[in-house]
């Protein structure tokens, strides 16, 4: 990121921030797609956490820290977007447990559908780190700094993110009772 | 049966699949909100107070923590002007409940349903959290402020008794399915550290307990994985984190061998990590076997 950008957009230079959102738009609403996992909840997270970067960016000390900085708003956005989604979004979570037996219990590699309802079924911390560090590839101590948490607490998130992920993967290729008496 | 490192593998190329996000949209929308949105400016209390000598320093704080002080104490008199004084109102005992519901944990207690072999009950305070059960593994990790922590309960079949190099196989023969069994075969893993085995008593059953430690590089293990415990059940693995300190307790109930594994970080101090036990040790002491 260009450290002159930022310092010219802490001064107020809107031409300088729109470069700089435009730089971080895409990736942004990539994230909050990931881990709101609805595209309508991911462009208003993107576009809150963008208006909040340029609200807040005169009060950024460190100009070099900017892209961890700019991840904890994006962050904080998708929690208030996630916990607004839900009261009208509840089946984002709650899928049913029995779903049918997946074609080759044997095969290691875990089709999209698979996981695509395992992710869902995740709390959104867990969700959060796993998109922090499975897709945009930041090490668990740039995670703990851009969240502004213990690096323990993000090892424990993403043991138990992954833990739950597993599970709700094998309790979705088990057979159902009805599978099972066939 | 997957892995947690099949999982890990598969979600990281299913999550740089491209979903052809355009932010454009977006983009458009907060450009035409940026000229009437202004920027917050450095608070400028902050910089006068520094700017202040010394003597206008203490005179501000005086001045405020007297105001506070006329302030707290007016509000503990009371008035009884207008409305009666407040009275304490209690917090309701917490329900218990059928089953250990998934997602965050009011504080209260909660009972694991007939999923998992033992039936009991435990109270949790506020932060904790569970994903998913299985039949032989139900966990609930701590998401609060202060040191990360977690507790399982588990009923394991055999153990790895190297368990970063999972390759060279499980115990051989399997480790006996006595209570002394387990407890011989986790305090001899390879890399890890055992305190003193102490018989001690949970939910009215005799439990020998005893404490672990590990500061084995993950990196150097074959699966990129901590995996002690091998599980007869649905559970395929579970991985222990570098660097966790555990206290694990092991009993009979009823026939079943049950395994509570309490653990926290060390987070480099010492109050925290005192504070992080004690909760966890509560957890413990709180369970009940139905």
């Amino acid at each position: 990121m260009d450290i002159d950008l930022v310092k010219r957009a802490q001064r107020g230079d809107s031409e300088a921030f729109t470069s700089l959102a435009a730089a971080l738009g895409d990736r942004f609403l990539a994230v909050s797609n990931r881990i709101l996992g609805d595209i309508g909840l991911a462009e208003d997270a993107t576009q809150q956490a963008l208006l909040n970067i340029w609200r807040d960016l005169p009060n950024l000390r460190d100009p070099a820290r900017f892209e961890a900085w700019s991840y904890r708003l994006l962050v904080r956005a998708c929690y208030a977007e996630g916990h607004r989604g839900r009261l009208w979004a509840p089946n984002l979570r709650l899928l049913p447990v029995d779903e049918p037996m997946a074609a080759d219990q044997t095969d290691s590699v875990i089709d999209r559908d698979q996981l695509d309802r395992a992710f869902r079924r995740l709390t959104l911390k867990h969700r959060l780190v796993l998109v922090l560090h499975h897709y945009l590839d930041l090490s668990p101590d740039e995670i703990a700094d851009a969240l502004d948490v213990p690096v323990g607490t993000i090892a424990s998130r993403m043991h138990y993110a992954l833990r739950a992920m597993r599970l709700a993967i094998d309790a979705d290729a088990a057979p159902t009772p009805k599978e099972v008496a066939r | 049966m997957s892995t947690e490192n099949d999982v890990a593998r598969s979600l990281g190329s299913w999550l740089k699949e491209n979903r052809h996000e355009d932010a454009n949209r977006v983009l458009d929308v907060v450009f035409d909100q940026i000229p009437a949105t202004p920027q917050r400016r450095a608070g400028w209390l902050a910089r006068r107070f520094f700017e202040m000598n010394r003597f206008a320093r203490f005179a501000t704080v005086a001045f405020a923590v007297l105001a506070i002080a006329i302030v707290g104490f007016a509000l503990a008199r009371g008035t009884n002007v207008g409305s009666p004084t407040s009275t304490a109102v209690p917090t309701p005992t917490p329900p218990l409940l059928n089953t250990v519901p998934v997602g965050d944990l009011a504080a209260g207690t909660y009972q694991i349903d007939a999923v998992f072999p033992v039936r009991l009950s435990f109270t949790v305070p506020t932060g904790f959290n569970h994903g998913r059960g299985a039949a032989d593994d139900v966990g609930i990790d701590y998401n609060g402020s202060g040191t990360a922590r977690g507790l399982e309960f588990q009923v394991a079949s055999n153990v790895y008794p190297d368990p970063c190099h999972t390759s060279s196989g499980p115990a051989s023969p399997p480790i006996g399915p006595g209570v002394d069994d387990l407890v011989t075969a986790m305090t001899n893993l390879v890399g890890f550290q055992s305190g003193p085995v102490t018989n001690v008593t949970i939910g009215g059953f005799p439990a020998k307990a005893f404490d672990l430690t590990n500061n084995i590089d993950v990196s150097t293990c074959d699966r990129q994985g901590i995996q002690p415990l091998v599980f007869s059940g649905t559970s395929v693995a579970t991985s222990i984190i570098p660097g966790a300190r555990q206290r694990i307790y092991v009993m009979n109930v009823s026939g079943t061998r049950l395994m509570i594994m309490t653990f926290y970080f060390q987070a480099g101090d010492a109050t925290a990590e005192a504070e992080a036990a004690a909760s966890l040790k509560e957890i413990v002491e709180s369970i009940e076997i139905l």
